[in-house]
């Protein structure tokens, strides 16, 4: 479970402040499929990045199953980005020089790659219908399938939850479908939280709650019954 | 399903490297020139410095004086031994010897390298230096000598060898075969016994002016001075003979001071003893005039280095700029998955260690070749320009190599790495955003 308590991000730049966040209080359970919508510079991706321990709050916490994640040294919280967060990226962030069953594992390189790793990462590969583009480069396969690599990286470690920030943002609607499809099918799966930032409300809703966020605030926080 | 996948740190490194081809090339040019510039200087200097310190370390030269005759000079004049007895009585004066010189030619012997071909490819940086040591020697009278007049002769020394023993001087060492111990034989210097092919066992025909003596070859010698390894050294009675001078005509004295004498004050002693007769030719002060001139050159050669280095890191700092935008997105997206600062820091220090290392090797490889590189190309551009035999000049010892290594290694991680140390600092987020 991730909790966040009066969660405030202001952004300093000389004398003039921003806000970026303003005393959010959030509560997403194990296992939920929900989506923050808002305008452009609401604070959607500042929420992302506090979540998932990138950026540190101004004031508030992040409790990660009960932990502050500000307690955490710098070493505990690359683990904890590791093994129990998944980030999916606007515009895939892969690493171009590799190919896609290496980006599906690069997070296990510095301490070596184990056997099972691989397997997993050709099985999700796979299950995305990517099996014969395993070792292909990012440059030689189609935006969807980047972030079906991307996504697959994310999921790799069997992480708690999967922070995506708008994921769909690069792709046509018919592969953006795709992708809120199989995330929704990881979710059913394998129990993994999916946080998804949108602007697209096709997207938000195909998820179970919708979080809407106006300027760094919760002003919406509902329930969905997603349609087919 | 069991594909075999390598995975580890340095095959990522690797796959960068091969992934950007164009830096990595240009990365690797950058090392492999200041390598081998620097390891071109280097061995050149070192070279160099080798051919120095032998010149003036030869034969405890550092406390001689040769004296010779002041209207003819060294060479074509004539010193009475009794002179020897007069020097001899200046407190002081530890041996006087005395030597024949004599330039010759050898019968039916082809040189390959002819003496003056040796002189005539001295840049004239190097001639200076080049001059003292034939002044030092004391063959050639610089000042009015036309090197080309001498294309065929070389120079040939009469020594007494007992006498040279007692000072340790002529020849300072003996390669191969004996010294001569009776008039008839002589020694050959390395070089010239390289460029004549001949060797010990031998006979040569040495001919000046109108005489002529058979010689057989007793032994080879080599002093590191290319002049004194391009003569003949022969007993000091048919040095004699060979220029028709009488038992008490010889063509220098070298005069042999106790340590801690002031060899200037020996000469003026020498000079008012044989007044207007003789000239003096100061050897500490010769060694001492190359040292600071060699060390002149040394801090030009320094300054060159430190230019070079810091001219590559700046080259190499450039080239990793120019995709620092790509690369520090690349590092915020590692950090955010999971990679620790050290793990991001590892994987650029490996990739910057392989593109070093490999142009290192080459840059000394390129530098082994650059002498012979530069002595082939530029005659074809500069076909009037004299080059020095840059090949044969340098010097190339283990740590040389060492040396180079390391100074490309250190060039190519810092160029390497401080660009993405600071998007390694940085958070993850500015990372993305940058
Ligand atoms: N590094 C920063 N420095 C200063 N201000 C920032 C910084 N990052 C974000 N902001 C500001 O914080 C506010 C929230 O930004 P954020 O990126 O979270 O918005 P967003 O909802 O993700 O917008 P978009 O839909 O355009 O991605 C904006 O006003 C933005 O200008
Ligand atoms: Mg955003």
């Amino acid at each position: 479970m991730i909790e966040t308590r009066n969660l405030t991000k202001i952004y300093r730049r000389g004398n003039a402040e921003v806000v970026g966040l303003k005393d959010i209080n959030l509560k997403i359970e194990d296992g939920e499929f929900l989506s923050v919508i808002g305008p452009s510079g609401s604070g959607k991706s500042t929420l992302l990045h506090l979540l998932g321990g990138l950026d540190k709050p101004t004031y508030g916490e992040v409790l990660i199953d009960g932990e502050n994640i500000e307690d955490l040294e710098e070493k505990e919280l690359c683990q904890l980005r590791r093994d129990k967060i998944g980030f999916v990226f606007q515009d895939f962030n892969l690493i171009n020089t590799l190919n896609a069953i290496e980006n599906v594992v690069i997070s296990r390189i510095p301490t070596g790659v184990p056997h099972e790793m691989i397997e997993r990462g050709i099985n999700l590969l796979s299950y995305f219908r990517m099996e014969d583009r395993l070792d292909h480069l990012p440059t030689q396969i189609s935006g969807g399938q980047q972030q079906k690599v991307a996504i697959a990286r994310a999921l790799i470690n069997m992480p708690q939850i999967v922070l995506a920030d708008e994921p769909t943002g690069e792709l046509d609607s018919k592969s953006g479908g795709e992708i809120i499809r199989l995330m929704r099918e990881m979710n059913e799966i394998e129990g993994v939280t999916f946080v998804i930032v949108t602007h697209d409300l096709n997207v938000s809703d195909q998820t179970d709650r919708i979080i809407q966020i106006q300027d760094g605030e919760i002003i919406k926080d509902i329930n969905n019954t997603p349609h087919g | 399903m069991a594909r075999e996948y390598k995975l580890r740190m340095h095959n990522v490194a690797y796959k960068n490297l091969f992934g950007r081809k164009f830096r990595s090339i240009l990365l690797l040019f950058a090392i492999m020139i200041a390598v081998a510039l620097f390891f071109g200087l280097s061995s050149l200097t070192a070279g160099m410095e080798e051919l120095m310190m032998e010149a003036t370390n030869d034969s405890g030269i550092k406390n001689a004086i040769d004296v010779v005759d002041s209207s003819s000079g060294m060479f074509y004049g004539t010193i009475d031994r009794s002179a020897i007895k007069t020097i001899e009585s200046i407190p002081g004066v530890k041996y006087v010897i005395p030597r024949v010189f004599a330039l010759v030619q050898l019968e039916d012997v082809d040189l390959v390298t002819p003496l003056s071909q040796i002189e005539r490819t001295i840049t004239p940086e190097m001639d200076m230096l080049m001059q003292q040591m034939i002044r030092m020697i004391g063959t050639i009278n610089i000042g009015e000598t036309d090197f080309s007049d001498l294309s065929n002769l070389i120079s040939l020394v009469g020594i007494d060898p007992d006498l040279e023993y007692i000072m340790g001087g002529y020849p300072s060492k003996i390669t191969r075969g004996s010294i001569f111990t009776t008039s008839g034989g002589a020694i050959l210097g390395e070089m010239l016994a390289k460029n004549s092919g001949l060797d010990v066992g031998d006979k040569i025909t040495v001919i000046c002016d109108n005489k002529q003596r058979t010689f057989y070859i007793s032994g080879i010698y080599s002093s590191g001075n290319p002049i004194q390894d391009n003569s003949v050294v022969v007993s000091i009675k048919d040095a004699q003979y060979l220029k028709g001078f009488g038992n008490n005509e010889v063509s220098l004295l070298r005069v042999i001071s106790e340590e801690n004498i002031d060899n200037s004050i020996i000469g003026m002693h020498i000079k008012t003893k044989l007044p207007g007769k003789v000239n003096i030719i100061d050897h500490s002060l010769t060694a001492s005039v190359i040292n600071e001139q060699f060390n002149q050159f040394k801090v030009y050669e320094y300054i060159v280095i430190a230019i070079v280095i810091l001219a590559s890191i700046g080259f190499i700092l450039a080239i990793t700029m120019r995709s620092i935008t790509e690369r520090t997105k690349e590092i915020g997206t590692l950090r955010a998955i999971g990679w620790q600062k050290t793990d991001v820091l590892r994987l650029i220090f490996i990739e910057s260690l392989i593109i070093t290392i490999i142009g290192s090797i080459l840059g000394v490889i390129l530098g082994i070749l650059l002498p012979y590189i530069f002595q082939t190309i530029i005659p074809f551009f500069f076909s009037d320009l004299i080059i020095p035999p840059m090949s044969e000049l340098v010097k190339i010892t283990p740590l040389m190599v060492v040396e180079s290594i390391l100074i490309g290694c250190t060039a190519g991680v810092i160029g390497g790495m401080i660009p993405s140390i600071r998007a390694v600092r940085m958070s993850p987020v500015d990372a993305f955003k940058y």
